[in-house]
């Protein structure tokens, strides 16, 4: 799958919602496909925010300094 | 032996404020454990020392390598180490003094061993090795500075009595120090005391020095604090922003210590990939080793989205590290976007200032880097509500403007209908009218050939009397009436002879009679 970019799907959904909210007269059909395409960058970013374990890894000094 | 090694080598690093890798790497010790050199030519066979190293650490090798070989045998220098005891500042235990033992006199013991006669380079080194373990934690005020090109030598002096130290420090830990020292000056140092062979004077040979006294840190604080803000290191245009949403985060900051554990556990379960390069975080070490760190870093800056460096609340004295301008200089220099959670009482620590984004406590740092994160998860919840509500909202408009419209064409369908009526009606009056005025012109035109035809039969019958009458008149006019009466028409030819001297006398005549022609010839002429 690949990698959300969180801030660009938000925007893109908050994009969609300024959409509606401007439209005047909405055309169904494109209202529609907004929607689909909104569903989908929630979807994608919920599934982001899902909490996921931190990794951690230390530096290896010694390694390092050799 | 190894272990033993590494040991000394540790101690042997931490006297000097340096890293182990700096007295001898790993590899070092290793050869020597498998070569057990017995003196100095063997020693410098070791790859990784030379005479430099030899100098300042082949007496006290040698020495280990002996004991550990031969057990209780005992050199003359090994008596010596044994015999000689000094009263040690122990700084890793706080400045502890504790006194070993005073049962010989040193002048004394060497002479009664004349087969273990030292040279007097073999007795300074001696010295040396014994002093190599004095690392100590001085004050004192600073009565004479003489800086080189490599190395600054200074002076301190008891505050009070007299007592006067001669003290040296290499020029790039001078300047990494960030202390400019200056006569009159009360500044703590931490360093080794040597002997320098050739003059025979012992001086301590410092790794750190600081400025001793709150009022002497502010006052430096606020120079340094100047001069960083006349270069603009402070300047808002030159802050970056932090990715909103970070997940490569390079973490340093100390093992110990609460702030890793609040940093960590305020983090939450976000996915962050952390890099953790473990540090101190307080004294001059901690300088050297977080300037390392983020060296370390930068290597590969493309790897991080941000720079965190964390460290719990303190005294102006105990953040002295974050003030160092190296280590500010390191922080601004970064290519990696600097997020700075050092907790501070009073002053903002110089290091927080020059960052990109500077919060107070290693929690705050933690919430800082999840904050967004847990903005979009309520951002998602909203959205999820938010977006087929919209939908719903257009449907509805959608359903209301297709209501009004429908109603609006019904209504001009009904007025259409009603137009429609009206207008069939006005045509069929005007068909109706049509229809009378074209029968009225029908029957018109009926009487109208009526009258032509009772016209026409009229003109006719008075032509045809006319005709009759004329008839009847040219009839009167016909010579042919007139022949019968006997009269004859004579011609000449064609000419009708209507005188007598149309002819002359041969002529031939032709007499037209009632009934038939008669030529006739002239012969008299009566005029």
């Amino acid at each position: 799958m690949p990698k959300v970019n969180l801030s660009d799907s938000l925007k893109k959904v908050q994009e969609i919602i300024r959409w509606f909210d401007n439209q005047e007269e909405v055309d169904v059909e494109k209202g529609l496909e907004k929607i689909k395409e909104g569903t989908v960058l929630i979807q994608e970013s919920r599934t982001r925010l899902k909490e996921i374990e931190n990794e951690f890894e230390v530096v290896k000094k010694e390694l390092e300094k050799e | 032996m190894l272990q033993t090694l590494r040991q000394w080598r540790d101690a042997q690093a931490r006297t000097e404020g340096v890293e182990t890798f700096r007295v001898f790497p790993n590899a070092v010790l290793e050869a020597l454990v498998g070569a057990m050199p017995g003196n100095k030519e063997e020693m410098m066979a070791i790859k990784g020392i030379k005479d430099a190293k030899f100098r300042k650490y082949g007496t006290a090798l040698l020495g280990i390598i002996k004991e550990n070989m031969s057990g209780n045998q005992s050199s003359p220098r090994e008596s010596l180490k044994k015999d000689v005891r000094f009263k040690t500042l122990d700084f890793g235990e706080n400045a502890k003094t504790k006194e070993i033992s005073k049962e010989s006199d040193l002048k004394s013991k060497i002479e009664n061993q004349e087969s273990s006669t030292l040279s007097v380079s073999q007795f300074l080194d001696g010295l040396n090795t014994e002093l190599s373990g004095m690392a100590s934690r001085v004050e004192g005020e600073v009565s004479s500075v003489d800086e080189r090109e490599r190395v600054v030598y200074f002076t301190i002096k008891d505050s009070k009595d007299e007592s006067t130290l001669s003290c040296l420090i290499f020029r790039y830990q001078y300047d990494i120090s960030g202390v400019k020292i200056t006569i009159g000056d009360k500044i703590i140092i931490e360093g080794v005391p040597e002997i320098y062979k050739p003059n025979g004077r012992l001086s301590l040979k410092v790794g750190v020095i600081e400025l001793s006294g709150v009022g002497a840190l502010q006052k430096a604080y606020e120079a340094l604090r100047l001069k960083f803000e006349q270069e603009g290191l402070f300047a808002p245009e030159r802050k970056r922003f932090l990715p909103e949403f970070p997940e490569r985060i390079a973490l340093i900051t100390s093992e110990q210590g609460a702030a890793i554990g609040d940093f960590t556990m305020n983090l939450g379960a976000q996915g962050f990939k952390v890099k953790f390069y473990p540090t101190s975080v307080e004294g001059k070490k901690a300088v050297f080793e977080i300037m390392k760190a983020i060296k370390y870093f930068n290597k590969q800056p493309e790897k991080y989205d941000v720079l965190v460096i964390v460290r719990g609340g303190g005294s102006l004295e105990s953040l002295q590290a974050f003030n160092n301008e190296a280590l500010v200089r390191e922080v601004a220099g970064s290519l990696i976007p600097t997020l700075l959670g050092v907790g501070h009482e009073k002053d903002i620590t110089l290091a927080a200032l020059v960052s990109d984004r500077m919060v107070s406590t290693p929690t705050a740092t933690a919430k800082e880097l999840r904050m967004h994160f847990d903005e979009a998860r309520q951002s998602v919840r909203h959205f999820e509500t938010q977006l087929p509500a919209l939908f719903r909202e257009v449907l509805s408009d959608v359903r209301n403007v297709l209501g009004t419209d429908s109603e609006i064409l019904l209504a001009h369908l009904h007025s259409f209908r009603e137009l429609v009526v009206t207008l069939r009606q006005d045509l069929m009056e005007r068909l109706f009218l049509i229809q009378s005025a074209i029968e009225r012109k029908i029957e018109s035109l009926r009487q109208g050939r009526k009258s032509l035809n009772n016209g026409f039969s009229a003109l006719f019958k008075r032509v045809e009397e006319h005709i009759k009458h004329s008839s009847e008149r040219l009839e009167q006019y016909d010579p042919v009436c007139v022949l019968r009466l006997g009269y004859s028409l004579i011609r000449k030819g064609t000419q009708v002879i209507k005188n007598s001297g149309d002819v002359k006398i041969g002529d031939i005549l032709s007499l037209q009679l009632s009934k038939g022609k008669v030529n006739a010839k002239v012969e008299e002429i009566f005029e």
